[in-house]
C-alpha cells in the first residue's frame, strides 16, 4: 500500500467517529468544508455547522467536539477563542484537532494562531488537495507522534503529573538526542531545572533551544518569564522585543515591551515605537491606550529631566494618538499640572470630543485647570455645582479641598476631606492635604 | 545606534504584519447582464447596494485535474447566476507581495442557494491567461507554505 493511501486510511479511521464543529460566517465555505471532510471519511451526522461565534460556542459546549474547523474572523467573535472553549470542554487533547481555514493571511493572525498552538492554518482560497493534506498531516502528527515527541510526552508526565523531576530531566536529555533541533526538549529540560531552582542552567537551556530555532515560542516565553522572575529587566526587555517581533499584534505583549522600555530607562525607544505605531492602520483600542500611556510616562520623565520641549512633543503625540480618548487626555492634563504647566494643560481640554463634555473626566480636568488658572473662588463655585449635580470624582474633591484651603475655608476643606475619604477609601492618602500644600500631584 | 537596532524597532511594530491579502472579485453575468462590483448589484440602469454579508467571497481554487477542469468556487449575492450562465470575473489580489489583477471568463456548472439566500457558484474557467492564473495561485501557495513552515518552527517539531 502506498504511503498516501495509508495516510488517508489512518485519517479516515480517526475522523469517522469524531464529532466536528465547522464554524464559518460563509454558508458556502461551511458547505465546502463539510464536503471536503466527508470526502476524508467524516460522517455527516457527526458534523454541526455554525454561522457565527455564539452558535459555535453553543455547539462546542453541547457536543464537545474532537475536531473544530473554523475561520479566524467569524461573525461575532474571534475563531481562536473557540480553541479555548474546545480545550475546556474536551479533555482528550491528544485526540483533538483545531484547524483554522481563513482568508486572513496576515502575519499577526498567523502568529496569534501559532501562540495558541493551533494544529494547522489553511488559507482561503484553498485547493482541495492543500486542505486535505494539511488536515491529515496535522492530525497524524498528533495521533502518531515521533519517538522524539513520545519521549517528551513521557518526560512531561514525570515532571508535571508524577513530580519526579530528576527522572524527567533524564528523559528530556534522552529526547534531545532524538531530534536535530531539539528546542522543545530543551524547553522542558529548562522547566525542570527551574523547578529545581537551577536558574542559570535553565537560562542556558532556553538559549540553547533558541540557538536551534530562534522563533521557538515556548523557549522565548520561558526565557522571558525566567528573566522577569530574576528581575533582570534589561535582558528581559531584549527577549520580549524578539517575541514581539516574531509574534506581533499581541497588545498585552506590546504593553510589556513598552513597560520594560520605561523600566529600563529606554525612553528613546518609546518614541521609535510610536513612529512604528503611526504606520499601523488597524490599531486596536488596547494598543492605542498602551502607546499613549507610554508616551505620557516618557513625557513625564523628560519633564523631570527638565527637557520641557521634548516632553511637550511627546504629550502632543499622545494627544493625537489618543483620538480624543478622555482617560489619555486626563492623564496628560494631570501630568502637566503636576509640573505647573497649567496653560499647556488647558490646550488639551479643547481636545475632549463634544460628546464627552458632560463626562466626569472632562469636568475633573476642567476643575483642576480652573484651580491653577482662575484661583480658588471660581473653583469652589464650579466644584460645588458639580457635586450638587452628582458629578463626583476624587480629583474634583482634591481641587475643591485645595481651593477651600487657599480661600482659608478650613472647616469646609476638612469636611470635604472626610467626605472624600468615605467615598474613596482606597485613595484615602490622596486627600491628606494641608493648608500650606501647593496644588500638585493631581494624577 | 547600530543598523540592527534600527531594524529591530520597525519589526516590533511592523505595519505589514497586520495586512492581509485581500481578494476582490467583480462579476459580470454575460447571460443576464447582472453585474456585482464595488459593493453593489447592477442591472441595466438599476444600481442596488449589497450588505456586507453579500460580498463575493472567493473560497476555493479548482485545479486542472478536477473533473470540470480549472475553476473557482465562490459565494455571491442572491440571484447572481444560474447553472449554464456565462460569467466574466475580474479578480484583484490587493496587499499581496506582487499585487495582481486578472480577468477570466467561465461557465457556472454548479449552483446552490444557501440558507441566507446567497449563492454558492462553481465556475469552470473557459478563457484565462495561464501565466496569470498560476501567478494568482502562487500568491496563496507561497503564503501557505510560509505559514506552515512558521507554525512548524514555532512548535519546534513536526
Amino acid at each position: 500500500m502506498d504511503q498516501k493511501k495509508k495516510t488517508e486510511e489512518l485519517f479516515a479511521q480517526y475522523i469517522a467517529t469524531k464529532k466536528i464543529v465547522i464554524a464559518d460566517s460563509s454558508g458556502a465555505a461551511r458547505a465546502g468544508l463539510a464536503k471536503a471532510l466527508g470526502g476524508l471519511g467524516a460522517k455527516t451526522q457527526n458534523m454541526v455547522m455554525a454561522a457565527n461565534y455564539d452558535v459555535a460556542i453553543e455547539a462546542i459546549k453541547s457536543i464537545r467536539p474532537h475536531v473544530v474547523v473554523c475561520d479566524f474572523d467569524i461573525k461575532g467573535g474571534n475563531g481562536l477563542d473557540l480553541l479555548q472553549e474546545q480545550r475546556k470542554e474536551n479533555q482528550e487533547l491528544d485526540q483533538s484537532l483545531f484547524v483554522l481555514v481563513t482568508g486572513n493571511t496576515s502575519q499577526s493572525a498567523v502568529a496569534q494562531a501559532a501562540e495558541e498552538d493551533v494544529d494547522t492554518f489553511i488559507l482561503k482560497p484553498y485547493t482541495i488537495e492543500v486542505l486535505r493534506q494539511s488536515i491529515m498531516q496535522a492530525a497524524l502528527t498528533k495521533l502518531y507522534p515521533s519517538d522524539y515527541m513520545k519521549k517528551i510526552k513521557e518526560g512531561k508526565k514525570l515532571l508535571f503529573e508524577d513530580q519526579k523531576i530528576d527522572a524527567a530531566i533524564t528523559i528530556f536529555e534522552e529526547a534531545t538526542k532524538l531530534d536535530a533541533k531539539p528546542a522543545l526538549a530543551l524547553y522542558y529540560h529548562a522547566q525542570a531545572k527551574q523547578i529545581k531552582e537551577a536558574m542559570e542552567e535553565a537560562e542556558g537551556d532556553y538559549q540553547k533551544g533558541l540557538s536551534f530555532n530562534k522563533i521557538h515560542y515556548k523557549c522565548l516565553v520561558g526565557l522571558f518569564d525566567l528573566l522577569m522572575e530574576q528581575k533582570n529587566y534589561t535582558k528581559a526587555y531584549a527577549v520580549v522585543k524578539k517575541v514581539a517581533q516574531y509574534f506581533p499584534a499581541n497588545p498585552q505583549r506590546l504593553a510589556t515591551v513598552l513597560r520594560l522600555a520605561i523600566m529600563t530607562g529606554s525612553y528613546e525607544d518609546i518614541e521609535r515605537y510610536y513612529q512604528a505605531f503611526t504606520g499601523i492602520d488597524q490599531r486596536n483600542d488596547m494598543l492605542i491606550r498602551y502607546v499613549c500611556a507610554a508616551l505620557v510616562v516618557c513625557g513625564k520623565y523628560y519633564l523631570k529631566q527638565k527637557h520641557g520641549r521634548r516632553a511637550l512633543e511627546l504629550f502632543e503625540k499622545a494627544g493625537i494618538a489618543s483620538a480624543g480618548r478622555p482617560r489619555v487626555l486626563r492623564e496628560i492634563i494631570s501630568t502637566l499640572l503636576e509640573f505647573d504647566l497649567a496653560s499647556e494643560a488647558q490646550k488639551y481640554l479643547s481636545r475632549f470630543p463634544r460628546q464627552t463634555a458632560d463626562d466626569v473626566d472632562f469636568h475633573a480636568c476642567d476643575l483642576m485647570i480652573t484651580l491653577n488658572l482662575s484661583g480658588p473662588s471660581v473653583t469652589i463655585e464650579k466644584g460645588r455645582k458639580l457635586l450638587s449635580q452628582g458629578t463626583e470624582d476624587p480629583d474634583i474633591y482634591r481641587s475643591l479641598i485645595q481651593a477651600s484651603f487657599q480661600a482659608n475655608l478650613i472647616d469646609a476643606a476638612q469636611s470635604l476631606i472626610q467626605t472624600a475619604k468615605q467615598k474613596y477609601p482606597k485613595q484615602e492618602s490622596r486627600f491628606d492635604l494641608k493648608p500650606s500644600e501647593p496644588p500638585k500631584e493631581n494624577a | 545606534m547600530s543598523q540592527d537596532e534600527k531594524t529591530d524597532f520597525s519589526k516590533i511594530m511592523n505595519p505589514n504584519d497586520f495586512k492581509s491579502i485581500e481578494l476582490e472579485v467583480d462579476l459580470d453575468n454575460l447571460t443576464t447582464k447582472v453585474a456585482v462590483r464595488d459593493g453593489h448589484r447592477f442591472y441595466g440602469e438599476k444600481r442596488s447596494p449589497l450588505t456586507s454579508d453579500q460580498k463575493v467571497r472567493f473560497l476555493e481554487f479548482l485545479s486542472e485535474d478536477n473533473e470540470q477542469g480549472t475553476g473557482i468556487i465562490i459565494e455571491c449575492p442572491p440571484n447572481t447566476a444560474a447553472h449554464g450562465h456565462s460569467i466574466a470575473a475580474t479578480i484583484s489580489a490587493l496587499n499581496a507581495s506582487k499585487p495582481l489583477r486578472i480577468s477570466v471568463t467561465g461557465t457556472v456548472f454548479e449552483q446552490e442557494t444557501l440558507d441566507n439566500r446567497n449563492q454558492k457558484l462553481a465556475i469552470r474557467l473557459t478563457q484565462f491567461e495561464s501565466a496569470e492564473w498560476r501567478a494568482l495561485q502562487s500568491i496563496f501557495n507561497e503564503r501557505q507554505a510560509q505559514v506552515l513552515s512558521f507554525l512548524k518552527a514555532v512548535k519546534g517539531f513536526g
